[in-house]
């Protein structure tokens, strides 16, 4: 005979395990899901011109090849929820849109992204591009004229760590 | 009328209404002019009370420790409150006290089962075919190009290494045509 008190003491940390475990899975789907991320559209100029002064954390930009460009304005900047095998899709001012998926985790704390930038329904410019990338470092895509300059994109996947630029 | 005391055992079915019609009429007659009887079935009723609150109050906070503190606390009033009544009460304090003491075990095989849940379950974003091995350390990997495609466009991938151990990838492509300009000059 199992007895109800009996049953009772059993069912208490059955119980609890279900609610914990619930709580645990429920906590990893509310934070492991979503990466925040942010594309940054940018117009590079080797006329003579101004830097954004918001641009100045952004190292890389002082660098080759981007050290070339005299004026750099900023013609967008989106904020992105980065979702697994999820496209997000941005417009870019020449009329391309570009788009960006999570594709995987990695097991050291990157992500892997894949982006692309065409026309719609067209695979003009960019087919295909994956990066693995470094929470909080930014990579790029540049070389699109507009409006006699050229554009540069800026991808960060995660939030700003240390040594992020 | 006082007649023979029913057995734990058959005092535990009663309370657990498990005992036949008949038999039923027979101990809640004993029970009723029987102090020590009586008091047994009153501290059954007072377990089974305090096991259900303790569950209540676990399913709005997970905390085993309270629980099980009441519980033990519980338990230790029964066995004084029936220590003079003698064998009856006694066997059952034991019981449920053996009862409780596993309580814990079972509370810890069930955190370290929810620990080995939330360790080895598989990132829901994952791909099933990362087959690449685990890395502990993640300070040396930085961001890099796995595969690009340029189209019809030449291209080339650069990496800004920064002083402080940053890395920039960068994929330039070639771009043969500006578009929304509103005079469009080619062979850029």
């Amino acid at each position: 005979m199992l007895s109800r008190t009996r049953q009772r003491v059993w069912l208490a940390p059955l119980c609890l395990v279900a609610m914990f475990s619930a709580a645990v899975a429920h906590a990893d789907v509310a934070t492991a899901n979503p990466i925040p991320g942010e594309v940054l559209v940018l117009l590079a100029s080797e006329n003579e011109g101004a830097i954004d002064p918001s641009l100045g954390k952004l190292r890389a930009l002082k660098h080759p090849p981007f050290n070339v460009f005299k004026s750099i304005k900023i013609m967008s900047r989106s904020a992105v929820q980065l979702v697994a095998d999820k496209a997000v899709e941005l417009d870019l001012p020449n009329g391309r849109k570009i788009h960006l998926t999570l594709l995987e985790r990695q097991p050291d704390g990157r992500t892997k992204v894949q982006v692309s930038i065409n026309r719609p329904y067209e695979k003009d410019y960019l087919p295909l591009l994956q990066v693995i990338a470094r929470s909080g470092e930014h990579f790029f895509v540049a070389g699109q004229k507009f409006e006699g300059g050229t554009l540069v994109i800026g991808v960060r996947v995660g939030e700003h760590q240390k040594h992020a630029p | 009328m006082q007649g023979a005391h029913p057995s734990p055992e058959t005092l535990q079915r009663y309370f657990d209404a498990e005992l036949a019609a008949s038999e039923t009429a027979d101990v809640r007659t004993h029970v009723a002019s029987c102090g020590p009887c009586s008091a047994q079935l009153a501290s059954l009723k007072r377990l089974g009370a305090m096991l259900q609150m303790a569950t209540e109050d676990s399913a709005q906070a997970v905390n085993f420790d309270a629980m099980f503190a009441n519980i033990e606390r519980g338990i230790a009033t029964d066995r004084d409150a029936s220590a003079k009544p003698a064998p009856v009460v006694d066997l059952m304090s034991q019981r449920m006290r053996r009862l409780s003491n596993a309580g814990p075990a079972l509370g810890a095989l069930a955190l370290a089962a929810a620990v080995l849940l939330m360790v080895y379950r598989p990132d829901v974003s994952q791909s099933p075919s990362n087959e690449e091995p685990y890395e502990v350390s993640a300070s040396s990997a930085h961001s890099e190009v796995v595969e690009v495609d340029f189209g019809s466009n030449a291209g080339t991938v650069f990496d800004i290494s920064l002083s402080d151990g940053s890395s920039n990838p960068v994929v330039w492509i070639d771009d043969d045509e500006e578009q929304d300009e509103p005079e469009t000059e080619t062979g850029e």
